[in-house]
């Protein structure tokens, strides 16, 4: 009996059935998963070790958990910066990492080889490899990026006699050590977040359904509505109602509705017809707009949310040298986003168009060696990639090919195509980002910026002198035929990039006559003012329409407007569309289901706050309409941009408002408009009630989920009522965990004054006290003040001290 | 009284070797138990390790991080937190048990081979 229980045991020690941990080591009471509770709250003072760190260094964490990190020279002060990183996210560190090496197999199993082939097949830990090989040995960037590696792997040294996070328990895993080329993998795949892109495949697809013409209008170059980020010079927003050509129909529509599917239209990774749902925003005041005199910044960078936070707060002084607060990604050698004594900064994406697909001609249509150029074949270059499990155990052997343009890949319609995407080839961001924080003025700042080239953002910047600045930061490839939204031959070397756009022509301003900039992922430059491609389908200017309406009516702005504007309820779309349904609705007046729909519609106050009892209504009738007006095109993949239904309202009998399942009737604008706001009404009442019964709240309908990296429920935060919806400047969609992943706003008066919340906490540790401690002030609306001390001592509330010192 | 007294200084032995060798030492120290004191039931044995385990779970709390962690545990696992800690204990108790059995076996064994 007693020899079975010890085999039982050993049993489920070594080998337990999936997916229980190992038992033994996992109870354990020192290594095992009881030592997250230990190593839960940081201690009142600590001594940590960093081999090669030359002088000691003085950390002192704050209330909010935030480490000051005070150092004498800089690669000691991101020795330490990647010790409190790894202290608090460890495995945050480790995942991110190995999803841009594409090797998570060895993490996580087998489960996780799509993903890996993915990153693999588009030449991402390539790229990474190529970048740390082009870093001179003796250069800034890679001391840095060396001495973040040692202060990862000093804190990874400690825990060796001890235990380790709770997701490596629960998998039964221990940390690696963190390599230096793990920062580039980490970029590379925050460039593959930001740049991916799906144009041409979303068009080519329409285009064989409803015509070229007819995809071109709908995935149009210019946004129908300008309201760039270089201001235009004009007082209020030009819109430009293009007319959108009726669909061909050159491929049937199945029955039960809903055209064909635009197969591999969307890159499943990235949301699918969400795009109103996302967004990031940023902009600056300058002294004459403010309450305060002083030059103001804002800046809510919207993300995919996760807990751990994608971001990380620190603070980094080095005498004489540096003095930065603000965000930094677990695995980047220094701050993002965030402020110093003298200028504050701010990103949004830019959404240009960065990757161009060509479709090769190759010799052998399954395993191709050679590819067609200018009349002549072309060797195909390989790489074989090896995915591990776990155990080291071999899971797979892929050969990804290359062609001079970049991997190559075999489409699911059978054609061998190759990316071409700057990501793959843009010089490190390492060094601009480490420059950054040395600028004093918005000018050094934008100096110092040119040398970052992937992935491309919109920066804004704002200097204690009153100086506001804004521009387009990035890598922009010319075109020949001056376009990328269309799958270009690849056997000509003639459709291949020819340079780069000149720095003079990325989007920018500083100091404009209307005293703000403000940038919201819009397209960022009017096409009458520079018609060269950048990009096309671009993201409903809504926000970008919001930001700047607030702005243009407030002269007198202060520090608690910017925060408020970050979480405005009200959306331009609504102001736009809303008139629409009510105005149809009155051109049914005997319909009896009709009229009390409007009626509840008309009750509606604009605003998506969370008590609200009507925006649930709006947002289920636009929903609606466009499964109705863009049946044409599949429900869920390549739906066309919201703006796009706003421009077609001027066209009342445009066949697109024609819905297919009724060919018996040819419907119009009004009766669209109408059929989308009943069905809206009824769904809401069959799944949420009656109207007046508290069900029909926004927070009952919408919340947002926000997951553990490793999607586990109970180590989540799910369920989270938020103020917005769809168009709004913080916006929330149903199906999305996009949000605002850091909310900032500066203030640069004589003392530099920041405030700050991202959802989350500071540790990554499920049993600290830190781990989803601002979710609630962050769910609000509100931010914390963020500590700013020039000195150890200025530091008034000090929760715990840690002292770094070099190994012997 | 002796006993107890014995069970205490077990559950310290054990408190240190786990701390040292982990499950694995425990399992050991069990064992060496086993075989040499023929007086202490396996099961009191046991009784010692279930206790020290989970005086030194009871030791890892920080400011009520352990009440978080076994908040989350319960999540993650579909059971109420505590359960975890008493699976814990019970893992000692009859991880060492066994290994005291298995110990005292192995003495009396050899002692019945030369007769």
């Amino acid at each position: 009996m007693a020899v079975l229980v010890a085999a039982g045991l050993g049993g489920l020690s070594s080998a337990p059935p999936a997916p229980l941990p190992r038992l033994g080591p996992f109870l354990e009471p020192r290594r095992g998963v009881w030592d997250v509770a230990r190593q839960a709250e940081l201690p009142a003072s600590a001594l940590g070790m960093i081999p090669g760190l030359r002088r000691a260094v003085a950390v002192r964490y704050d209330d909010r958990g935030v480490p000051h990190i005070f150092a004498e020279n800089e690669p000691d002060a991101i020795r330490a910066l990647g010790y409190v990183v790894a202290r608090d996210r460890l495995f945050q560190l480790e995942l991110q990492a190995r999803a841009g090496a594409g090797t998570l197999t060895e993490l996580v199993g087998a489960r996780a080889l799509p993903l890996d082939r993915q990153t693999r097949g588009l030449g991402l830990p390539a790229a990474a490899e190529a970048r740390l090989a082009e870093l001179a040995d003796s250069g800034h960037a890679r001391a840095l990026i060396e001495a973040y590696a040692d202060g990862v792997n000093a804190w990874i040294a400690h825990l060796e006699t001890g235990g380790a996070p709770l997701e490596y328990q629960l998998l039964g895993r221990r940390p690696v050590r963190w390599a230096p080329i793990n920062t580039f993998h980490l970029l590379n795949q925050m460039g593959w977040t930001l740049t991916q892109s799906d144009l041409e495949d979303r068009k080519d697809a329409a285009a064989r359904i409803i015509g070229a013409a007819a995809a071109e209008a709908l995935y149009p170059r210019n946004s129908p509505i300008q309201e760039p980020l270089q201001p235009n010079g004009q007082r209020r927003p030009r819109e430009e109602m293009p007319t959108l050509p009726p669909p061909q129909l050159l491929a049937a529509i199945p029955p039960g509705g809903g055209g064909p599917s635009l197969s591999g239209a969307c890159v499943p990774t990235r949301f699918c017809g969400a795009r109103d749902a996302l967004g990031s925003n940023n902009w600056a005041v300058a002294p004459a707009r403010s309450a305060t005199g002083h030059a103001l910044l804002a800046g809510d960078p919207h993300l995919g949310l996760s807990v751990p936070a994608i971001w990380y707060e620190a603070h980094l002084v080095v005498a004489d040298s540096l003095d930065v607060y603000g965000v930094t990604i677990p695995g980047a050698p220094g701050v993002v986003i965030g402020f110093t004594r003298d200028v504050a900064w701010s990103f949004t994406n830019v959404e240009a168009d960065l990757q161009d697909r060509y479709l090769e001609v190759v010799d052998d249509s399954t395993a191709p060696s050679r590819y067609r150029l200018d009349g002549a074949w072309r060797p195909v270059g390989l790489r074989t990639e090896r995915y591990l499990g776990p155990n080291g155990q071999l899971l797979r052997t892929d050969t990804v090919r290359y062609t001079h343009r970049g991997p190559l890949s075999r489409a699911a319609d059978g054609r061998w195509r190759s990316l071409r995407w700057t990501a793959l080839e843009a010089p490190s961001s390492v060094e601009p980002l480490s420059r950054a924080p040395t600028a004093h003025t918005v000018g050094e700042w934008f100096a110092v910026m040119t040398g970052w080239l992937s992935p491309p953002q919109n920066m804004v910047v704002a200097d204690r002198a009153g100086t506001i600045g804004i521009r387009s930061t990035g890598r922009f490839p010319i075109r020949p035929a001056d376009r990328g939204d269309l799958l270009q031959r690849g056997d000509t070397s003639a459709t291949d990039w020819q340079g780069d756009w000149p720095v003079a022509e990325w989007p920018q301003a500083i100091n404009p006559p209307q005293g703000y900039l403000a940038s919201a992922n819009q397209q960022p430059v009017d096409p009458r003012v520079n018609r060269r491609y950048l990009g096309a389908n671009w993201y409903s200017p809504w926000r970008a329409l919001r930001i700047n309406a607030l702005l243009r009516a407030d002269s007198q702005v202060t520090v608690d407007d910017m925060r408020r504007f970050q979480t405005d309820p009200f959306s331009a779309a609504t102001e736009r569309l809303l008139p629409a349904f009510l105005a149809a609705a009155r051109q049914f007046p005997l319909h009896d289901s009709l009229q009390r729909a409007a009626a509840r519609l008309a009750e509606w106050d604009g605003r998506y706050t969370i008590d609200n009892p009507r925006a649930a209504l709006f947002e289920a009738a636009v929903s609606e309409l466009q499964l109705r007006l863009w049946d044409e095109l599949s429900p869920t993949n390549g739906r066309p941009a919201l703006v796009m239904v706003w421009a077609l309202l001027a066209d009342p009998d445009n066949p697109w408002w024609d819905d297919q399942r009724t060919p018996e009737v040819r419907e119009g604008r009004d009766q669209l408009l109408a059929a989308a706001l009943l069905v809206a009404d009824g769904k809401l009442q069959r799944e949420h009630g009656p109207p007046d019964a508290g069900g029909w709240r926004w927070d009952r309908v919408r919340s947002m989920d926000i997951y553990h990296l490793l999607r586990i429920p109970a180590l989540s935060a799910l369920g989270i009522p938020v103020q917005g919806g769809l168009g709004t400047i913080s916006p929330l969609s149903g199906g999305s965990d996009f949000g605002a992943s850091w909310r900032m706003v500066v203030d640069l008066g004589e003392e530099v004054r920041g405030w700050g919340i991202y959802p989350g906490g500071q540790s990554g540790n499920p049993a600290s006290s830190r781990y989803l401690d601002r979710l609630g002030a962050w769910r609000d609306g509100q931010l914390d003040t963020l500590r700013f001390p020039r000195r150890p001592s200025d530091l008034a509330r000090i929760t715990a001290t840690l002292s770094l010192e070099p190994a012997p | 009284m002796r006993r107890l007294a014995l069970v205490l200084s077990c559950g310290v032995g054990f408190a240190a070797v786990t701390w040292l060798g982990g499950w694995w030492g425990a399992l050991v120290m069990a064992g060496i138990l086993g075989a040499m004191l023929q007086s202490f039931a396996p099961g009191l044995v046991g009784l010692a390790a279930g206790l020290a385990w989970l005086g030194m779970i009871l030791q890892a709390d920080r400011h009520g991080s352990l009440g978080r962690l076994l908040e989350r545990l319960g999540g993650v696992f579909g059971i109420p937190g505590w359960t975890i800690v008493a699976l814990a204990a019970g893992v000692a108790f009859l991880t060492c048990w066994s290994g005291a059995r298995v110990g005292s076996l192995l003495r009396r064994e050899p002692r019945t081979g030369n007769r």
